[in-house]
């Protein structure tokens, strides 16, 4: 009797399933939605709610809430698995120079730090400015920071392959600012490792 | 004086800039894992890189760990088979289409930058339907 009952539960639970988790950061919580075009709704079906389980089968799904606390062990083993967020460092330069300016140096150890700390990892440098100067003529000085600091990391021995720098000149202002302003905060390179 | 030379220098720093050939790197592996690519086995070894197409095969008490270049993570559990068919993106407008199969086993997910580009721009599949990825942390189980 009881091991019929196992069977019929196990068997309900069998197929394809989403199991839909808040987000990291507390913001809004997340969602998914079923886009089948057999289903013929354009929108979608959406699966909100965090916490909550949904069996993936036909067009309208219904999502169980589990709590914070009905997760599988298997499925917390899934999440502690997925690797860690990425970083973000933000390096600051002396007007119209690739030079870092003096605060922004020690940045440099504190990324080593991180980079070594971080199996498998990889860097991305964006180069900024501030809007002194025509934008063409940023954008290549954009690129010369995020190169100039490639040079210094590949110098203290990270490995060439694992960084790549992009230029975005004075897009993208940290600081919103009129054309033709100087703004410490807009000069610099953005670093995420992931 | 000094825009001379950072021109100069500008025109050597595009040419050497490396193309971004890989969609993302193994960062954690364990147990019995490969990395499937046109009919090879690769072993996913920390570090590796993949590319569009490849599926992230485990067996028993197997796991893969990766990080993608929009900031989109996985976790893949033991006993699966995730094939990433599709994976676009460009780092300047950091839009894109991303495009998973889940054939079986289970998969850990944090989305990143190309489900947020676009309505559906990212979507999983499983046997049974096709997701749009709207955000941002869910797990996709595919039992055998």
């Amino acid at each position: 009797m009881e091991a019929a009952l196992a069977a019929t539960l196990l068997s309900g639970c069998a197929g394809p399933s989403l199991l839909l988790l808040d987000n990291e950061d507390g913001s809004a919580e997340g969602a998914l939605a079923v886009i089948d075009d057999r289903c013929g709704n354009p929108e979608g079906s959406t699966i909100a709610g965090s916490f909550t389980r949904t069996k993936l089968k036909g067009c309208a799904p219904r999502p169980k809430g589990v709590g914070a606390d009905g997760l599988k062990p298997d499925e917390r083993a899934l999440i502690n698995d997925l690797p860690p967020p990425p970083a973000r460092f933000i390096m600051y330069f002396v007007p119209d120079t690739t030079d870092l300016a003096p605060g922004s140096e020690g940045m440099i150890a504190a990324l080593d730090l991180h980079f070594k700390a971080r199996p498998g990892a990889e860097i991305e440098i964006i180069g900024y400015t501030d809007t002194v100067g025509k934008a063409d003529y940023n954008l290549v000085l954009s690129q010369k920071r995020a190169d100039e600091i490639k040079g210094r990391l590949v110098q203290m021995g990270f490995p060439s392959d694992a960084i790549t720098t992009t230029g975005r000149g004075e897009t993208e202002l940290r600081f919103e600012t009129p054309d033709e302003t100087a703004n410490g905060g807009n000069r610099r390179v953005e670093i995420i490792v992931r | 004086m000094k825009c001379g030379l950072l021109v100069t220098f500008s025109l050597l720093a595009m040419a050497a800039q490396p193309a971004w050939a890989d969609i993302g790197r193994v960062k954690k592996t364990a147990g019995i894992a490969s990395i499937e690519r046109k009919g090879a086995r690769v072993n996913p070894a920390v570090g590796t890189s993949l590319l569009p197409g490849d599926v992230l095969v485990t067996g028993k008490g197997g796991q893969i760990a990766v990080t993608f270049a929009d900031n989109t993570r996985f976790s893949v559990g033991p006993n699966s088979r995730i094939a990433v068919d599709k994976f676009d993106f460009d780092r300047t407008t950091r839009s894109g289409a991303f495009e998973t199969r889940v054939e079986k086993g289970s998969l850990g997910v944090v989305s990143g930058q190309i489900a947020k580009s676009r309505r559906d721009a990212m979507k999983v599949r499983t046997p049974t339907s096709l997701l749009g990825v709207r955000g941002t942390r869910f797990i996709v189980n595919v039992p055998e």
